[in-house]
């Protein structure tokens, strides 16, 4: 007789520590060893698989080799905690953070927070669109208070490295691509109908598109584009706010309460 | 009402089913591929729910499980499911974790007494959330307790009796678990209590020799066809679908499998399957 919860915890200490536990059963033919490892090689290979799929870059940038050390380190530290296998890897980032000899450069680091926002870009909440004119439609004397949601899937991400170049020459499937370059830059990362998209910012546009997030007012965006275009600060501002509809980053906008 | 033959909706076949609309009886999600916030998924999930009936398939409930049911997954399954309308929601007769550790595979249960009585408890709460029955399919295994009490058919049987639930007779596993452990496939099919059994899963696996390992990256062999005869013999005609979760190939591919399924039912039955007509 073993008690459920002893079963399970010595079947899940063995499969996480290649273990067989005792109250598996073999046979004569096959022995206990041989049908555990079933258990064993199918749970690493498909948690390597999951990590495969929200990080398609990293895995060639790596090669199948070194990715698989990676994963198989990472499954050890971070055992899945979601019931979901598409949330795994979550933690790469902090983890490849303070295992830096897991990556041959220091750019995959970045190269990792740039898939997983996109991951998280992939399937975020649905929002209505803010359209050019709804906006048409708010008296001048309105502007200066109205302040922008921006769509949930949404990610402006500090990167220190030219990463981009990797991501683009990865999924052009060419091999002769560039090692990335020192850049320390924003990027956003979003979804437009149905695909995900990045594109780096300057400094201006990523001042201006952080402090939006943070619910600024249209008033101190412009204050703020002010400092960066003094010449020209109004169509700084409203030059962007239309790249951001084009780009349907926006979904709603509403007057700062007094 | 989901009768007839079905088959899972992968990714690989969304645009298939949104521009041509093959003729089929229904579809098969997983459901986890859906519990997401938005974006492409639930997109395609509605284009393409507007022309098939559904059903639910999940690999998280850890139904099994000693650890608390994790009521915000059931919270999200309910939501997915009032979204979905699905004629049913499955899950598998296994554990996926413990310690709120999740191993993502659907692991073997100990075929014991104590096993029954905390199944049957779980089952009956899940069962109360959802406001529905629920249908626990049979899984492959390569192991199996030095404990056990009784064989898998047994504890099965007994389960859905007592739980009150339906069962997914999964008819690969069957044969899969047959193999691996030395007893005869129909043995099981004859213990099944035929009005329970709502749904047939059928599927490809590898045949390692000393294993038989259930991969759903095959075609459904020859084997398995024979006791799903066997199966709708027994039990009458039940909803049958293929899963295939690796090197998926055209949908023309699996809907000339799916074609033969019919076939094969229909001969077992004496009655001709019934098949979605374009």
């Amino acid at each position: 007789m073993i008690p459920l919860a002893d079963w399970q915890r010595q079947f899940q200490q063995g499969l996480l520590h290649q273990r067989v536990p005792a109250a598996v059963a073999g046979t004569a033919t096959v022995p206990s060893g041989r049908r555990f490892d079933i258990y064993t090689s199918a749970y690493r290979l498909r948690l390597t698989e999951a990590l495969e799929a929200n990080y398609p870059v990293l895995h060639q940038a790596l090669g199948d080799e070194q990715f698989t050390q990676l994963a198989v380190a990472y499954l050890q530290a971070h055992p899945s905690s979601h019931a979901n296998i598409r949330w795994f890897g979550d933690r790469l980032d902090d983890f490849v953070r303070d295992q830096g000899a897991l990556l041959p450069h220091p750019a995959l680091a970045d190269l990792i927070r740039l898939e997983w926002a996109l991951c998280c870009a992939f399937d975020a909440s649905d929002r209505e669109i803010l359209q050019g004119t709804q906006l048409g439609q708010i008296p001048a004397e309105h502007w200066p208070a109205l302040v922008f949601d921006l769509h949930p899937s949404v990610h402006l991400i500090a990167l220190e490295w030219s990463v981009e170049t990797l991501w683009n020459a990865a999924k052009a499937a060419d091999d002769g691509q560039e090692a990335p370059t020192h850049d320390p830059h924003y990027t956003l990362v979003w979804r437009q109908q149905l695909g995900t998209r990045f594109r780096s910012l300057e400094r201006g546009e990523a001042m201006l598109l952080l402090e939006l997030s943070q619910a600024a007012c249209f008033a101190r965006i412009c204050e703020l584009a002010a400092s960066i275009a003094s010449d020209d600060a109004t169509t700084l501002a409203v030059s962007l706010l239309q790249r951001w509809l084009q780009d349907q980053l926006l979904t709603e906008c509403r007057l700062l309460p007094e | 009402m989901i009768k007839g033959f079905g088959l899972g909706l992968r990714t690989e076949h969304y645009a298939d089913f949104v521009d041509r609309k093959p003729p089929l009886d229904w579809l098969e999600i997983i459901s986890e591929n859906y519990l997401v916030p938005g974006g492409k998924p639930l997109h395609f999930l509605d284009r393409i729910r507007a022309d098939y009936p559904m059903v639910m398939h999940g690999v998280s409930l850890s139904i099994g499980s000693v650890d608390p049911l994790d009521f915000n997954y059931l919270r999200d399954l309910k939501r997915l499911a009032e979204r979905v309308e699905p004629g049913w929601i499955s899950d598998h007769l296994c554990w996926t974790g413990v310690d709120h550790t999740h191993l993502h595979d659907l692991l073997p249960l100990p075929y014991t007494e104590e096993t029954l009585r905390h199944l049957t408890e779980r089952i009956s709460r899940v069962q109360e959330f959802l406001g529905r029955r629920i249908l626990l399919e049979n899984v492959s295994s390569y192991v199996v307790c030095a404990h056990d009490e009784m064989n898998e058919w047994t504890f099965l049987s007994e389960l859905a009796a007592r739980a009150d639930c339906w069962l997914l007779l999964d008819v690969n596993n069957v044969y899969v678990s047959a193999r691996n452990h030395g007893f005869n496939p129909r043995e099981y099919i004859d213990a099944m209590p035929g009005r329970r059994v709502r749904q047939i899963h059928l599927a490809g696996h590898q045949d390692q020799g000393d294993l038989v390992i259930d991969t759903h990256d095959h075609p459904i062999r020859d084997e398995v066809f024979d006791l799903y005869a066997y199966t709708l013999q027994k039990l009458g005609p039940i909803p049958t679908m293929i899963e295939r979760d690796d090197h998926i190939p055209p949908l023309e591919q699996l809907l000339a499998e799916l074609e033969q399924v019919r076939r094969t039912a229909a001969l077992a039955t004496g009655q001709p399957g019934e098949m979605a007509v374009a």
